[in-house]
């Protein structure tokens, strides 16, 4: 097992790097109208700076393979470089965000699952039933609406009918826990409703491959009843896919905290992410993208370790 | 599989109790019961209100807001100007004069405010000598700093002014070029040579010899600036980002900081300054003050009907559905409303872009808008239509009364028959094509709207959406851009834009390839006395007019803040702007 | 065909709504009660926010436009972008799983470790990265939707193409003469077109909401092409006071719209998806007993 883990670790270098070839090339991509811009705006701010500054700052006079290298090697002591507009290194203003998008995304997680693989299981023992076509449905129509104007509405009218609506201002869990989930139940319950869309017929459909196996079929010539069966061999085996699904939802939960810490007034990376971007602020962009795709990729770390240790059969490919 | 049923049951649980918790105990200390639904015709609505025959009621101490504010910086130093409004721990030497209750002072619409209308906060006196070129301002005895970092509740002298300025100008101090800022304070405080000290409450200015002018001392006046001590210069540049040393000599002081989310006041218990209305009362009233970022307008609209903000004003935006539902949801005496006009959106024709050079080109694109249909259908509104460069009459700097009609309807008339004339006379009797870069935040319909109207003349506008002002400011400013005109931010001041010619201009815009009205500007800029300085703009205001460099979209649009009626002390003034902001906060109270 | 049909109700109805969907963009000029002059919708501002009426079945919108002309060439925006959208990212993946199953070795394991870094970044910044740097338009949005999907895609085919290849009918026609990459290319269309389709039908409703949550943080078509999304975030939440059906009509379609896909695309899914045939599936009382009854009570299970 550990040495499994290290191989897995090990292996993280290449993937980080590859990403940060990635983030990196995108940010390159950058049209010359943008440095001006980036000019005129600092400007603005008081900073007289010259075309030639910013592009050293954004490190674009130096051959892009040798700043690539001072970047990248710069992100494992911890520099992530400097904001363009904010006195501020990257690293301290993602480490300040990161709290809030974490939490968002812990607390949508947690009310997905809570929700989804009960009803997935539930679906797949009742496959073409009627329970099951409705659940599915609700779930796609859950899925199709809009997530913005879901919040609007959900914003709007418990204020009209009950004069509420969630707080504004952000407190850390640590400092004030019921003051802060306060401002997060909302979000994050919306988030886990689209989410369990897809990931309810998720679970059906890699509960539904579980129970075509032969061995549940021995299990049940045996005289084993239907619910030992869900849950003692189909669940069990099933959750290695759903786990994986879980491990690829981040992604897309990590998209959609963009929407919703804007609607909700979260001050996390997403909406930093986008006013960062419209400010072409871009060393920030790229910390912040940098910082996602970490997350990922440490999720998906532990998908694969606890993968190893739910079956000992696997194999690192 | 026991386990697995146990997990989930308490994950349900879980799932309960954070539910309840979160829907239960939010305590609405604002509005009173409300009307629900769209019941519009039970309720009244409260008038856009310049005089309200409201009485205030006694002043009261405690109490808490919160404001609606639009965006922070990170950036803590005294050389942030009337943009970073926010900075309640700061004071000036001068201030807007709270004694004056009549309404009308107060209507200002343009940041040309007169200095009669300010009155001395740290400043006791001051006397301005022509001979010697010199404005000599005594000081208050008892101001002191705030009892926090890196002051620690010292009393101000008159070395800190004069570093206050020195820092701005680079002229002593230890500064020999200006800081670093997002004003310009060079070319707002122009007319100053250099600043000494005579004693310790006693500072001189003196002025440069071309400014030895009383309209330069109206500007010295008038120019909002944060006074500090050097203890400033000494902090490292991570202690000046760090709000913890953020501090000044003013009525609140910033506790608590969460970027992009909110700021958080508590009274200065050591404040010097009484209210000039009650003079026994020592301000300010209000105990604590947060500001908070809502980055949604559906969400600050739920934030102000359910009491959780009680000031929703600054530059806020609500469409004028969501103005509605908050009508409609609110009982009328649950809040004020305060309208007030801005300028007109419109779109500034560059002149480097050759059909527009010709000036009945532009006519005949202004004759080809309906502008009474905007402003009666589009924008709702049943009032005259005020055009670019005419404002509200209180004022009093506008040249509204000497526009004639011929200007009036150059820009009223709706002909689209005589600009496809014009048109063919100028030499483009197929029309042509623009580009246009707009700001995606602002009614992009009505430049839809517009492009319709064109494209009846025959000429077909094309429309860039940029991501943020200072895009679109960089694009339109940029002559070798290909855009040929912009949209210069939906609220285009003309007095504003004749303010910031006349002090900080370089040479001809390309908004405006004439050097008759630098001319005119530069007359302006050095007029001598107030009154001739007013004419002078009245002129340019109306040759500005009439060449048409604007193309006017509709009229005059109204914006409108809201106040919830715990807040009182207004006495029916108009509402704040940014360089009266930190003046009216401590001198409102709350009323429970 | 047939099967879908009779075992997969719902999915028949999604596959119905697609192609009805399909038609209304096509023939949007014909069906449009106020169709667009010279590329622009109609304008009358006269008659903004107006509910529904006996002259705009669907009411009209802030500048007076018809809701229901404006939903009807939405569609067609909507439809262009899907399609667009799918061929573009599958010839993208073709290409890159093609050639890199073809080229096999180093250059292939380079190509799939970039894929996988690919994958570690969130979609949607990836995309709200790519339209700030390539600005806003159709064609912006298309290129910054297919490109991700065409990358993420490129797996599968190129799992397809190494089953090709292993399978030696790309070494026959190698010894017989020819270019490799185009044989290779030749038998794996066959085996990937089915995934293809349902691709497409399935990926529809979720570029449409793409689109839509690209307009919400302000990047995607012109103010000009009518789109769904374009119609909720901008004049949907602003008006959604006076005129909620400016953000419910276009809502109530795009949810539609994901629904059919999704559930065309699941049906197919279950139809085809070799793992999910064979066995009963699920084991309860209620179903064995039925199929006891279909086999004449021959045999329990």
């Amino acid at each position: 097992m550990g040495k499994y883990v290290t191989k897995r670790i090990l292996l993280l270098v290449p993937t980080l790097l590859i990403v940060c070839i990635i983030v990196f090339a995108l940010m390159r991509m950058i049209p010359g109208s943008a440095v001006d811009m980036i000019v005129y705006r600092l400007g603005q701010a008081g900073q007289q700076v010259s075309a030639a500054d910013v592009e050293a700052k954004l490190g674009m006079d130096k051959p892009a393979i040798w700043q690539f290298f001072i970047w990248f090697i710069g992100i494992f002591r911890g520099d992530f470089g400097t904001s363009l507009f904010q006195n501020e290194s990257v690293l301290s203003m993602i480490g300040r965000q990161l709290m809030a998008t974490l939490e968002l995304v812990i607390l949508t997680l947690i009310l997905t699952n809570v929700i989804s693989i009960p009803l997935g299981l539930y679906c797949a023992a009742r496959q073409d039933s009627i329970s099951d076509y409705t659940i599915r449905s609700i779930s796609i129509v859950l899925m199709a609406l809009p997530v913005f104007w879901i919040a609007t509405l959900v914003l709007i009218y418990p204020a009209l009918w009950w004069q509420y609506a969630p707080p504004a201002t952000y407190v850390s869990f640590f400092t004030d826990p019921i003051q802060n989930l306060k401002m997060f139940f909302v979000p994050s319950l919306l988030g886990a409703l689209s989410q369990t869309g897809h990931q309810l017929r998720t679970v059906r459909t890699v509960t539904l491959e579980t129970l075509r196996q032969d061995y549940i079929r021995t299990a049940w010539s045996k005289g084993i009843g239907e619910g030992r069966i869900m849950l003692r061999y189909a669940f069990r085996n099933a959750m290695i896919p759903v786990i994986t699904v879980i491990g690829g939802s981040i992604p897309g939960l990590i998209g959609g905290s963009v929407i919703l810490e804007n609607m909700f007034n979260i001050p996390g990376i997403g909406a930093q992410l986008v006013n960062s971007l419209d400010n072409r602020d871009y060393p920030v962009v790229q910390g912040c993208v940098l910082i996602f795709a970490i997350i990922v990729m440490v999720v998906n770390l532990i998908v694969d370790i606890s993968y190893k240790w739910i079956d000992p059969r696997v194999e690192l490919e | 599989m026991k386990k697995r049923s146990r997990l989930i049951t308490v994950l349900l649980v879980l799932t309960m109790l954070l539910s309840l918790a979160a829907c239960g105990g939010n305590t609405n200390s604002g509005s009173d019961t409300t009307n629900t639904g769209d019941s519009g015709a039970d309720t009244t609505t409260t008038d856009g209100a310049k005089t309200t025959d409201a009485t205030i009621g006694e002043p009261q101490y405690g109490g808490s807001i919160t404001a609606y504010y639009q965006e922070f910086a990170n950036n803590f130093g005294p050389e942030v100007g009337d943009n970073r409004s926010y900075a309640f721990w700061f004071e000036s030497l001068w201030a807007i004069d709270w004694g004056l209750n009549d309404s009308e002072t107060f209507a200002f619409d343009t940041e040309y405010i007169a200095a009669e209308y300010m009155a001395g906060q740290i400043a006791d006196t001051w006397e301005y000598d022509a001979d010697a070129g010199t404005l000599t301002v005594t000081l208050l005895e008892d101001v002191t700093f705030q009892d926090k970092e890196p002051y620690n509740g010292r009393g101000l002298v008159a070395e800190d002014v004069k570093w206050s300025y020195d820092r701005l100008l680079g002229t002593g101090s230890g500064w020999d070029t200006p800081v670093s800022a997002e004003t310009d304070w060079p070319s707002v405080l122009y007319m100053i040579e250099s600043i000494e000290t005579d004693g310790d409450y006693t500072v001189i200015f003196n002025l440069k010899a071309d400014y030895n002018t009383e309209t330069a001392i109206n500007d010295l006046i008038i120019a909002n600036v944060n006074i500090a001590g050097s203890e400033w210069d000494a902090l490292t540049d991570e202690q000046q980002s760090d709000w913890k040393y953020a501090a000044g000599t003013g009525p609140y002081i910033l506790d608590d900081y969460i970027l992009d989310n909110s700021m958080h006041f508590v009274k200065n218990e050591n404040y010097y300054d009484y209210d000039e209305r009650y003079p026994e009362n020592k301000l300010p009233y209000i105990d604590e003050i947060t500001l908070q970022v809502v980055t949604e307008s559906a969400n600050r609209l739920t934030q102000f009907i359910s009491g959780e903000l009680d000031w929703l004003a600054w530059q806020s935006v609500l469409s004028a559905s969501e103005m509605e539902q908050l009508r409609n949801s609110m009982s009328a005496d649950a809040f004020t409303e305060y309208n007030y006009y801005s300028a007109a959106s419109g779109i500034a024709m560059k002149q480097t872009f050759e059909p527009l050079q010709d000036i009945n080109v532009r006519k005949a694109l202004q004759m080809a808008i309906n502008s009474e249909e905007i402003h009666r259908e589009y924008m709702g509104l049943d009032t005259d239509m005020v055009f670019m460069g005419m404002f509200d009459v209180s004022t009093s700097y506008s040249a509204v009364d000497e526009w004639s009609d011929e200007l009036y309807d150059s820009y009223a008339v709706y002909d689209p028959e005589g600009a496809k004339t014009l048109l063919k006379e100028a030499g483009y009797p197929d029309g042509f094509t623009l580009e246009v870069v707009i700001f995606g935040g602002l009614d992009a319909d009505l430049y839809a709207l517009a492009q319709t109207y064109l494209a009846e003349i025959g000429v077909t506008m094309n429309i860039t959406i940029a991501s943020s002002p200072p895009e679109m400011n960089q694009m339109g400013m940029d002559p070798d851009d290909p855009h040929a005109m912009f949209n210069n931010g939906g609220k285009f001041s003309l007095t504003r834009a004749l303010l910031s010619f006349a002090i900080g201009a370089t040479e001809n815009s390309i908004l405006h390839d004439d050097t008759k009205f630098d001319e005119m500007l530069t007359a302006m800029n050095t007029a001598s006395t107030m009154e001739e300085r007013i004419e002078l703009g009245k002129e340019a205001d109306i040759y500005f007019a009439e060449q048409h460099w604007i193309l006017s979209l509709g009229a005059v649009e109204s914006s409108t803040d809201f106040i919830s009626s715990r807040i009182q002390g207004f006495n029916g003034e108009r509402t704040v702007k940014n360089w009266n902001m930190r003046t009216v906060m401590a001198r409102v109270w709350v009323n429970e | 065909m047939k099967d879908l049909f009779k075992k997969k109700p719902m999915g028949a109805l999604g596959l119905i709504l697609l192609a009805l969907f399909v038609l209304v963009a096509i023939l949007a000029d014909v069906l449009a009660p106020y169709p667009m002059v010279n590329g622009n919708m109609t304008v009358d501002v006269i008659h903004k926010l107006e509910p529904s009426s006996a002259e705009h079945l669907l009411g009209t919108d802030s500048l007076g436009r018809d809701v229901l002309s404006y939903l009807i060439y939405g569609a067609r925006t909507s439809v262009i972008l899907g399609i667009c959208c799918t061929i573009l990212s599958t010839l993208i993946s073709i290409v890159i799983g093609v050639t890199s199953a073809s080229i096999g070795g180093k250059f292939d394991l380079i190509i799939q470790r970039f894929v996988d870094g690919w994958q570690c970044i969130p979609g949607m910044l990836i995309l709200i990265i790519l339209m700030n740097i390539m600005g806003n338009g159709l064609v912006q949005l298309i290129l910054a939707m297919a490109i991700p999907a065409g990358i993420g895609g490129s797996r599968m085919i190129r799992s397809s193409a190494i089953s090709v290849k292993d399978a030696g009918y790309v070494k026959m026609s190698g010894i017989l003469g020819g270019n490799v990459w185009w044989k290779m290319l030749k038998h794996i269309i066959p085996n990937i077109m089915p995934v293809i389709l349902m691709g497409l039908a399935g990926s529809l409703g979720g570029v449409i909401m793409m689109e839509a949550s690209m307009n919400f943080l302000g990047y995607g078509v012109d103010p000009g092409t009518p789109s769904w999304g374009y119609m909720i975030t901008n004049q949907g939440r602003s008006n959604m006071y006076v005129a909620p059906w400016l953000a419910l009509y276009p809502g109530i379609l795009i949810s539609i719209m994901v629904f059919a896909s999704a559930m065309f695309g699941d049906a197919v899914r279950d139809l085809m998806d070799p793992r999910l045939k064979g066995g009963i599936g699920s084991y309860n009382s209620k179903k064995i007993a039925k199929i006891a009854a279909r086999m004449g009570k021959k045999q329990t299970v």
